[in-house]
């Protein structure tokens, strides 16, 4: 067994799906719920966009498994997100109340999160799909009985662009192990805090000799 | 000793899937086979083999009722006739209520002249029936313990909760309109570990309960202004009470002109009776009024039509007049000939105030048809067609939401049956995205497993 020490890093990790899961075939709620859970037990925290259905699913079944859970919320309020936007409370840790409506929120729900997972959804779906994209974020197609995946597929090519970032599978714990993949990828190419030689230039401030 | 019998139980849907009536569902384990509701669906049909019923009645150790509607409880002399030898049990007041139904339909299942029912198969029926009030819970055996809850919908109707191994299955049977004129509210759960419930207005709205009383004035009103005759046709009994009851107070506040009311329901004496004895149950305002006033079914214009014959002599009483009837199989000829005799008359109106079904003479009104067929007959329809939702005895959207939000953290799954596919399947899916809760639309005859281990 692993002896581990220290502080665990865990990965945000956002799920992105239909608020109204009507047309996405009977087996989402499922997988929504095992994506959530596998999240979890792979290291996780989930994220996502504080709303009904697919994100809402998959938020079950992080708790399920004892994980943590940070919904972002289009309303500035509680008041507002429960009564305007008419979305949900359960099953999140933490809401941040942005007040930037739908499109602001997803801006900064896929930029607080290292990767994101795409299930099964339509317009709004694709919004996050496409921003995630455009900030260069690894990203986790979930396929199934939709077509998410394919209009996704579909768009990509027809843009003829390849982009090793975007990651498929039927399977969520692949899934989210491939995604988890390409973060550790990409973190390499970045520097922890201490490799910030800069400060061993300053000779002066050094007060820590007993 | 502990019992042997596993911990897991099979639930069969029979009927009562993706319709509104026939209601038949079938719980069991190596031990034990329980049937909830032996409602009759369109009519009365055989399958392939002859026989009624896709398992063997003599097989069956329990029937449980949740409420007297044909639709729930239709089957069950037919059940006795092929062999059930187990025990049926419900609340007193579905018991009374269904011994009434059941003389009443006897005359409705004759074919060729030839009864398929007798009076020794109901007294048959009515004999292996104990009843418990609400709140009482009961072993039936095996491990199985039940209760009855308040489902606000009908007197006596019952949410039929069967414990095991300390874990809950509920059957909501049809769930009340609430608040109801007469009855108390719809009893709210929060411990069910898998529910099986109705959802036939599960996609719409009621209007609210000052809006249904206004649209009820205003559309005496405008029949009263033109002298045509208002019929409001009601096939369950208790509508009849509920119509009768909303009459009375708008009659009393002088918020209605004064016009003759019939009632053309030769059971309705009956079941009033039996209403009026079992106002225990009724909620604390109606039972104030009860207590202050005797007959608060009966007021002044008010004629109860018991014969056929008083049935016809209506008509000799002019115009402007308001006809509520047809309740019940028996009454099915003298509704008939109201709506051939007032369907032509672009004066009255034809109010529903009751869910009409699909391909029902009702629901092509509803839909705009200006020609029906009534017995063979092509019958020309230029009456005044209204509809007011608002005094269904089922719940609407929100009752139903509402009810399975109460329980939703102790909810393993949740079977949405008794409707339409359409309200069905919309209700599914709302429970699923909103409460996270797993909702199904399980398949007629279909199987399914269900955990009840700790």
């Amino acid at each position: 067994m692993e002896i581990k020490k220290g502080p665990d890093f865990k990965y945000k990790l956002c799920v992105s799906g239909a608020a109204e899961t009507g047309h996405c075939g009977d087996d989402s709620f499922k997988k929504a719920q095992e994506l959530g859970r596998e999240i979890i037990r792979q290291n996780g925290i989930l994220v996502n966009g504080a709303t009904t259905g697919f994100p809402l699913h998959s938020a079950m079944g992080a708790k399920d498994v004892g994980g943590m859970t940070i919904g972002l919320s289009p309303a500035s309020t509680e008041r507002e997100h429960l009564d305007s936007y008419k979305l949900p409370l359960d099953y999140l840790d933490v809401i941040i109340y942005t007040g930037f409506g739908f499109s602001g929120r997803n801006l900064l729900l896929t930029r607080s999160s290292d990767a994101v997972f795409i299930g099964c959804g339509r317009i709004g779906t694709i919004n996050e799909f496409t921003v995630s994209y455009e900030d260069g974020k690894p990203i986790g197609v979930l396929e199934g009985d939709w077509e998410t995946d394919e209009v996704i597929k579909n768009m990509m090519e027809k843009s003829h662009r390849v982009n090793p970032n975007v990651v498929f599978d039927r399977d969520p714990k692949i899934l989210v192990e491939k995604v988890i993949a390409l973060i550790n990828e990409m973190r390499k190419v970045s520097s922890p805090v201490y490799k910030n030689t800069d400060v061993l230039e300053d000779e002066d401030e050094k007060k820590f000799i007993l | 000793m502990e019992n042997k019998n596993s911990k897991k139980l099979k639930l069969t849907f029979y009927g009562g899937v993706g319709t509104v009536a026939g209601s038949n569902f079938l719980l069991e384990n190596e031990g034990m086979r329980i049937l909830i509701d032996a409602g009759l669906e369109d009519g009365l049909s055989k399958k392939e083999d002859g026989t009624y019923f896709s398992y063997d009645p003599a097989s069956i150790d329990v029937l449980l009722v949740t409420h007297s509607h044909l639709g729930n409880i239709g089957m069950i002399p037919f059940l006795v006739k092929a062999g059930f030898k187990g025990r049926i049990y419900s609340t007193p007041e579905t018991k009374e209520l269904s011994e009434l139904i059941f003389l009443d339909s006897i005359q409705a299942f004759k074919v060729d002249g030839v009864s398929l029912l007798s009076k020794e198969d109901i007294d048959k029926s009515l004999s292996v029936w104990s009843t418990y009030p609400y709140y009482t819970s009961f072993d039936i055996g095996s491990g199985f313990g039940v209760e009855f809850k308040n489902s606000g919908h009908f007197l006596g109707s019952a949410i039929v909760e069967i414990i095991f191994n300390n874990k809950k299955i509920a059957f909501t049977g049809c769930m009340g309109n609430s608040p109801h004129p007469l009855l108390k509210n719809v009893d709210f759960v929060n411990d069910i570990d898998y529910l099986v419930m109705e959802s036939v207005y599960g996609d719409k709205l009621h209007e609210s309960k000052e809006d249904r009383r206004e649209m009820l004035e205003d559309i005496i009103e405008e029949t009263v202004n033109r002298k045509g005759t208002l019929i409001i046709p009601t096939f369950s009994f208790e509508r009849t009470q509920d119509i009768l009851f909303e009459l009375h107070r708008l009659s009393e506040n002088g918020e209605i002109p004064e016009v003759p009311i019939f009632i053309d329901s030769p059971f309705s004496e009956r079941i009033i009776e039996i209403y009026e004895k079992g106002y225990e149950n009724f909620n604390s305002e109606a039972k104030k009024m009860m207590k202050e006033k005797k007959g608060i079914f009966d007021f002044p214009r008010l004629k109860f039509i018991e014969t056929d014959e008083e049935s016809v002599e209506i008509y000799g009483t002019p115009n402007p007049k308001i006809i509520i009837g047809g309740a019940g199989m028996s009454s099915k000829k003298r509704i008939t000939r109201h709506e051939k005799k007032y369907l032509p008359d672009p004066n009255s109106t034809i109010l529903f105030v009751e869910y009409q079904s699909v391909g029902s003479l009702g629901r092509q009104l509803q839909e705009g048809a200006s020609v029906v067929k009534i017995n063979g007959e092509d019958v020309p329809s230029r009456v005044q067609v209204e509809t007011i939702n608002g005094y269904s005895s089922h719940g609407d959207y929100n009752s139903l939401f509402e009810f399975v939000s109460e329980t939703r953290r102790s909810l393993k799954q949740v079977f949405v049956v008794i409707g339409e596919p359409k309200s069905s399947i919309s209700l599914v899916q709302k429970l699923r995205d909103y409460l996270g809760v797993y909702a199904v639309f399980p398949k007629k005859g279909g199987s399914y497993d269900l955990d009840f281990s700790l």
